[in-house]
């Protein structure tokens, strides 16, 4: 059932990157919207809308990653962290743990600033930095954070993290333990990722992210403000990433420090990488690709292993393993992401191109 | 009135000194040459002008304000625009879209447009679309304007990174050797191209190794040897400036 969900949504992706017709592309879009919030009343159960809502909250996340990776070029290696801020947010200002209980909605917006104020922060000082060298501080970024949630045992509840927290209600209504909110919810922000994306891709900032990125120097000579534009990139995929982080830990009703780990940054990579970086629709296929590999796939493939043989394996374990092989296969053959951008295509297989005589 | 002043500038890399006590006036509206063998120290005067390099003695005014201490995208909004020895385009980018960035002084924008796609943002987009396609008419990019960069000829390439300096409409225009690896005719293009530059308002700076088009096209010409200004005057007097002559040809036996 959840293969249906995603081959449906996957399908219309790809026939998006396809047509160039603007209405034809319009009425795909509406379809697909259609289909993924009525199709729930008639198909599908709790389980799979768990993962499906998990799916969403990832595509955003992967969204936001693709603002500062695909559009701006920064090699960010610590995004969890800012899932870790949005989700710690939601953990100690809507739970038992200091009494507050902040409604889920305005946390949306309370997190997303706060984990675009931390992007700033974090982006002021390094950002001067390029390539692998930026990419090294924003790891260390990732790694610091949660050891932080992990030490403040005081306001975090350490390695135990905090539990119970809120329920988040609608208009008085508690969202009770159905997952079909939180499944709308994540639909909505996706939408809203969406949106917020393209207009990015197409404004003035945007073009100043396209030059900083294809030539630093040749970006500053336009008057560019590159260390401000590069700050806007990092708060406002961190204020995605934050948006996420609330979703994750209301849907989950508990945060602790080991869910933030270097694994999540890699996946949110390797997402865009499988995707096709700097492609909106293709980000969107990368990450609904693998979360699905690994909410659904693997733990099928598991059980299935488990009795059919009389073991108990854990492919869980196994994660890096095949989120490697699948940056290796695509590196070799096709590195530049499943549905790239005309930008990525260009730059990895210019070299076969003919010059086009004006 | 002088555009661009530099009075005793100095730039050292360790102990080597690439321009030395260098004075120089570009009026207003000039088409302006500067000449000088390999390794002159011409490229490290355009890249003091642009605050690539520090000078570390003199002073350098640009519209009667002095650069020292500016930063590179500080003087780009004092009116100043350059294009390189060794083109900087954009290369995965749309012709277009090279041109449109260099608009981005003239456009007003903020982050809050650009996340809601507001009204301001899509009327200066329009606008900027409009004005790029014209420049790129302008210089004569026509018909390639939704090719990427990278994919262009090479003297369609040089004229495209023209017009992207232009986009910001700049006082002073600097053109790093804008003739090298382009064809006679090429070239000839080149030369009523940057007179119209200079009709429009625009004052033009330029180095260039072909002495012919620097001849033809500039009415005054400074000439640089081992980082010093050994020469400057009109063509004829520079041409005829047994320092000159000496610097290109050595010294007589």
């Amino acid at each position: 059932m959840i293969y249906t969900y995603a081959f449906v949504a996957i399908a219309a992706c790809v026939a998006i990157e396809r047509f160039h017709n603007r209405r034809a592309k319009a009425t795909i879009v509406l379809l697909l919207a259609a289909f993924l919030a009525i199709a729930p009343r008639f198909y599908g159960n709790d389980a799979v809308f768990s993962v499906l809502a998990d799916a969403a909250v990832y595509v955003m996340l992967a969204l936001g990653l693709n603002i500062v990776v695909g559009f701006a070029g920064l090699l960010d290696l610590g995004y969890a962290a800012f899932f870790a801020i949005g989700a710690y947010t939601y953990g100690m200002l809507a739970s038992p743990q200091f009494g507050l209980h902040l409604p889920f909605w305005a946390l949306l917006f309370i997190a997303a600033a706060l984990a675009a104020l931390f992007g700033a922060l974090l982006g002021a000082p390094t950002l001067r930095l390029h390539g692998d060298y930026l990419a090294i501080v924003t790891l260390g970024f990732g790694e610091i954070v949660p050891q932080i949630f992990q030490n403040l045992t005081k306001y975090t509840g350490g390695p135990n993290g905090i539990a119970a927290l809120d329920v988040p209600t609608f208009f008085g209504h508690s969202f009770g333990a159905s997952v079909m909110p939180y499944y709308y919810i994540a639909l909505f922000g996706i939408a809203f990722a969406l949106w917020i994306s393209r207009n990015l891709r197409e404004s003035r900032l945007g073009r100043a992210w396209m030059a900083i990125r294809e030539d630093e120097l040749a970006a500053k000579h336009a008057g560019i403000d590159v260390l401000r534009s590069k700050l806007a990139a990092f708060a406002i995929g961190a204020s995605f990433s934050g948006i996420g982080g609330v979703l994750f830990a209301a849907k989950l009703a508990l945060v602790s420090p080991d869910l933030f780990g270097f694994q999540v940054s890699v996946l949110i990579v390797s997402m865009l990488v499988l995707g096709g970086m700097g492609n909106i629709v293709g980000v969107v296929v990368g990450s609904l690709l693998l979360t699905i590999v690994n909410s659904a796939l693997l733990p099928q493939i598991n059980s299935l292993v488990d009795t059919a043989f009389h073991t108990t394996l854990d492919l869980s374990n196994l994660h890096f393993l095949i989120y490697g092989a699948i940056l290796v296969g695509i590196m070799l053959f096709r590195p530049e992401g499943l549905l790239p951008s005309r930008e990525r295509r260009a730059e990895l297989h210019h070299a076969g191109e003919a010059a086009v005589d004006a | 009135m002088s555009l661009l002043g530099l009075a005793g500038v100095t730039k050292r890399f360790g102990a080597l000194t690439a321009l030395s006590n260098v004075n120089l006036n570009v009026e207003e509206g000039a088409i302006f040459g500067i000449i000088g063998p390999n390794g002159a120290g011409k490229s490290t005067l355009f890249n003091l002008l642009t605050a690539i390099y520090r000078f570390d003695e003199g002073s350098i005014s640009i519209g009667g304000v002095s650069i020292a201490g500016l930063t590179t995208q500080r003087i780009a909004r004092l009116g100043v625009a350059r294009t390189f020895q060794n083109l900087r385009l954009f290369g995965n980018a749309s012709a277009l879209a090279n041109v449109m960035v260099g608009e981005h002084l003239l456009l007003q924008a903020n982050i809050v447009d650009a996340l809601l796609n507001s009204a301001r943002e899509r009327r200066e987009r329009l606008e900027a679309e409009r004005r790029a396609r014209e420049l790129l008419r302008f210089v004569g990019v026509v018909g390639v304007e939704e090719h990427f960069a990278r994919n262009l000829s090479y003297g369609t390439q040089r004229r495209l990174e023209i017009a992207r300096a232009l986009a910001a409409r700049p006082r002073l225009l600097l053109l790093d050797e804008p003739a090298a690896g382009l064809n006679p005719s090429e070239k000839l293009e080149l030369v009523s191209l940057i007179r119209a530059i200079r009709d429009t308002g625009a004052t033009v700076v330029l180095i260039e190794h072909d002495m012919g088009l620097v001849m033809n096209l500039c009415e005054r010409i400074a000439v640089l040897d081992y980082g010093e200004k050994i020469a400057e005057g009109s063509p004829r007097e520079v041409r005829e400036h047994p320092r000159v002559i000496e610097a290109y040809l050595g010294a007589p036996a």
